[in-house]
């Protein structure tokens, strides 16, 4: 039990410590103490603006509306939250040295979930405690209520940790060679927020007030069998979760027999190692990959439902505007153009090579191969799936084909010089000293400037195609002069890139 | 302090990690563990250490079998590997006490040895900031404060030397011999022969899982350097 305790409050001090952040050496870290004061601060706030909204709510007598919103929301965002914990089978870093310690393994697996627990009911008490406490302002005091929500907000975080233990092991014991679990935790925290909002828009909002009010009070009114199989269904996925956890530590870290390498291998060029470097980092970088895997998952679940919608939910608006249903291209190319300009891995690809760009600086590599490289790879994370969606989109909307034109090549033009442009301003501003790809990813210069100028280029645009449509310019004008400027734009962010930009690269 | 007997480790795929080690370490001996990359070396100090389990063979620490006993044998053992991986984001001190908690350490004791060590290896003014900072000589001293500050009786080190400047190599070599002095043992795997010719009594030449070499420094070496032995072995 001590040694329980102990480790208990070190993980939690170490996945706390993350946000303390360092000051210098002399001068300490931020307490824990100030962490706290932050999160009731976080906390109050919430309380406050959920208050606002349930009081609007009460108004009509549907308090409880708030109080089911916020039950999905802290679901699906402790989901988010204890998916970034799965490791794919990979042991932690602290494995080898508690194992070389007098803790017991049971100690150590029973003290790292208790922690990873109490991480996860922070999170989701945070975001649903806030809705209990206004719907107990805007409603009569029950006891009968709160206990069950308390018993909810408990049972919540079992499940999600649960669930997280069984999916690592899932995938260690199927996917064993599986080198990207990365990606698809990355993939699966983006599909969780998709889903989140689909649920939200579609399921919350469009769902009869009746329904949801005889679910809310399953938990107020402490529904005897509801809670039997919420505490035993949590408690079982709770402990099942642990069970797995416990034999995945309890085997060996996996040993690969070395194959006999052949010397003569497949000949590369500096080109195609450099792009299969950028590749391999970009895939082992969850914070990497759930910060510009948005856009392609958006563009992808964009052409899915414009498909299979036929685009009929926009055509009264285009109706209204007296608009043909070609407009619909010029409306997913803005939408495109946007995702792409959120969708930018190569603002930070020099950052991110942090105390390792001695390496590239001492190869005999021209610096243009490597801008290229980098470049290149922003280009063809996103391109080949725009050009599939705008080729699908076409197949079952038949726009003009100068519509067609347009839609193919203006958001990879977009693409292309959202990616050239990326390199060109992470080379004005790097980041080598940053202590891990978080601090990079959000918080360099170059982000911020990609992101907003990317935004303002996207802006412009648009007003272009306006004041060319309500010109009485010819629509295959209409649709040429953007295009080519465009091409002009993108052709001239290239050659910066690769005249000042290796300058600016041979001088870092 | 440490008998290896017929120690065998052959791991899930088939590959020998070690075959029919017999070593023995007495309180009051440095014993060097040497070997080329890949030799076994690291396998042995992990199941000595109980970090790794084993197939065959027994390994005893102050005659406590590491199978069956391993955690009382972990109470009397530090160990100390090649690349410290420590909670990037504790301090020092934090991860001081945490590691004094676990091992039982009065408070009283742990801070009079935690400013003993940390001041032998200058770390003191140090230990209140996030180890993420450190660099990768500051988190071996940190880990060697860790590992003194316990008292253990067996001290398993795995490359010690790697990143230590000169003068925490000069104080690492002083801590050794005081610790050995006090009847304590030592088992540590090396590449810098020299550092070990000078501080260890035994050696133990490992070469693709199997003992090739061991004894008294002195009788392995005769007239030649350890460096010629090992080479020739």
């Amino acid at each position: 039990m001590r040694n329980i305790l102990i480790l208990t409050k070190t993980f939690l001090l170490n996945g706390l410590g993350g946000l303390r952040g360092k000051r210098s050496r002399t001068k300490g870290t931020i307490g824990i103490g100030v962490i706290a004061l932050l999160y009731c601060a976080l906390f109050a706030l919430l309380t406050y603006l959920q208050m606002l909204t349930t009081a609007e709510y009460a108004e009509y007598g549907a308090a409880f509306y708030a109080l089911g919103t916020g039950y999905t929301m802290g679901i699906f965002l402790t989901l988010c939250f204890a998916f970034q914990t799965i490791t794919g089978g990979q042991r932690a870093n602290d494995t080898e040295m508690l194992l070389a310690m007098p803790i017991k393994k049971n100690e150590i697996m029973i003290a790292k979930a208790l922690s990873r627990y109490v991480l996860n009911l922070l999170i989701t008490a945070l975001i649903i405690l806030p809705n209990i406490i206004a719907y107990m302002r805007y409603t009569a005091f029950s006891g009968v209520a709160l206990l069950g929500n308390i018993v909810s907000v408990l049972m919540i975080p079992l499940i999600t940790v649960g669930l997280t233990y069984i999916i690592d092991f899932v995938m260690t014991t199927c996917l064993p060679n599986f080198k990207y679990a990365n990606v698809l935790k990355a993939i699966v925290t983006i599909a969780l927020l998709i889903a989140l909002v689909f649920v939200y828009e579609y399921v919350i909002l469009s769902t009869d007030l009746v329904t949801m009010e005889k679910a809310v009070n399953y938990v107020l009114t402490f529904n005897p069998i509801f809670m039997l199989i919420l505490i035993t269904g949590a408690s079982a996925i709770f402990a099942i979760g642990v069970v797995l956890f416990a034999i995945l530590m309890n085997r060996e870290s996996r040993t690969t027999v070395a194959k006999t390498v052949k010397l003569v291998g497949k000949k590369t060029t500096p080109f195609r190692s450099l792009l299969k470097n950028e590749t391999n980092r970009y895939l082992n970088s969850t914070v990497l990959m759930i910060n510009t895997l948005l856009g392609p998952l958006a563009i992808i679940a964009l052409t899915l439902w414009l498909v299979i919608d036929h685009c009929q939910t926009f055509m009264p608006l285009l109706n209204m505007l007296a608009l043909d249903a070609n407009f619909v291209c010029l409306l997913v190319m803005a939408l495109f153009s946007s995702l792409a300009v959120l969708t930018y891995p190569t603002a930070f690809s020099i950052s991110l090579e942090g105390k390792q760009f001695w390496i590239l600086q001492s190869m005999p590599i021209k610096p243009n191969t490597v801008l290229s490289a980098k470049a290149l790879f922003g280009v063809l994370f996103l391109s080949p799936i725009m050009l599939t969606c705008s080729i699908l989109l076409q197949v079952v909307m038949r726009f003009n084909v100068w519509y067609f034109i347009s839609l193919l090549l203006v958001p990879v033009l977009m693409n292309v010089t959202i990616a050239f442009g990326g390199v060109l301003v992470n080379l004005f501003f790097p980041k080598f000293n940053a202590e891990s790809d978080v601090a990079v990813v959000k918080n360099s210069m170059s982000s911020f400037i990609m992101m907003f100028g990317g935004l303002v280029i996207v802006g412009l645009f648009s007003y272009l195609y306006y004041v060319l449509l309500s010109s009485n310019l010819a629509t295959i004008l209409v649709l040429l002069i953007p295009l080519l400027l465009l091409v002009v734009i993108a052709t001239l962010v290239v050659i910066l890139t690769l005249t000042l930009g290796k300058r600016i690269f041979k001088r870092l | 302090m440490l008998k290896i007997k017929n120690f065998t480790k052959v791991y899930a795929n088939g590959k020998v990690g070690a075959k029919d080690l017999n070593i023995e370490v007495a309180p009051g001996d440095i014993c060097a563990f040497i070997g080329p990359n890949g030799s076994g070396k690291t396998t042995t100090i992990r199941c000595i250490v109980g970090t790794l389990t084993f197939n065959e063979g027994e390994i005893l620490i102050n005659n406590l079998s590491v199978r069956k006993d391993p955690l009382a044998c972990k109470k009397i053992t530090a160990y100390i590997p090649d690349n410290p991986d420590v909670y990037n984001t504790l301090t020092g001190l934090e991860y001081l006490n945490f590691v004094a908690a676990v091992y039982n350490i009065t408070p009283a004791e742990r801070d009079a040895r935690i400013k003993l060590y940390a001041d032998k290896w200058n770390l003191y003014q140090d230990l209140g900031a996030m180890i993420k900072s450190y660099s990768h000589g500051m988190r071996q001293k940190l880990v060697l404060i860790s590992a003194f500050m316990r008292n253990p009786k067996l001290l398993v080190l795995d490359e010690p030397f790697v990143g230590l400047d000169p003068q925490a190599s000069f104080v690492l070599k002083e801590v050794m011999n005081d610790f050995v002095k006090n009847g304590g043992a030592i088992f540590y795997s090396t590449h810098v022969l020299d550092v070990a010719e000078k501080i260890c009594n035994k050696v133990v030449i490992i070469k693709n899982g199997s003992i090739i070499k061991s004894g008294s420094m002195k009788d392995i070496k005769a007239d030649k350097s350890l460096e010629e032995v090992f080479l020739n072995a």
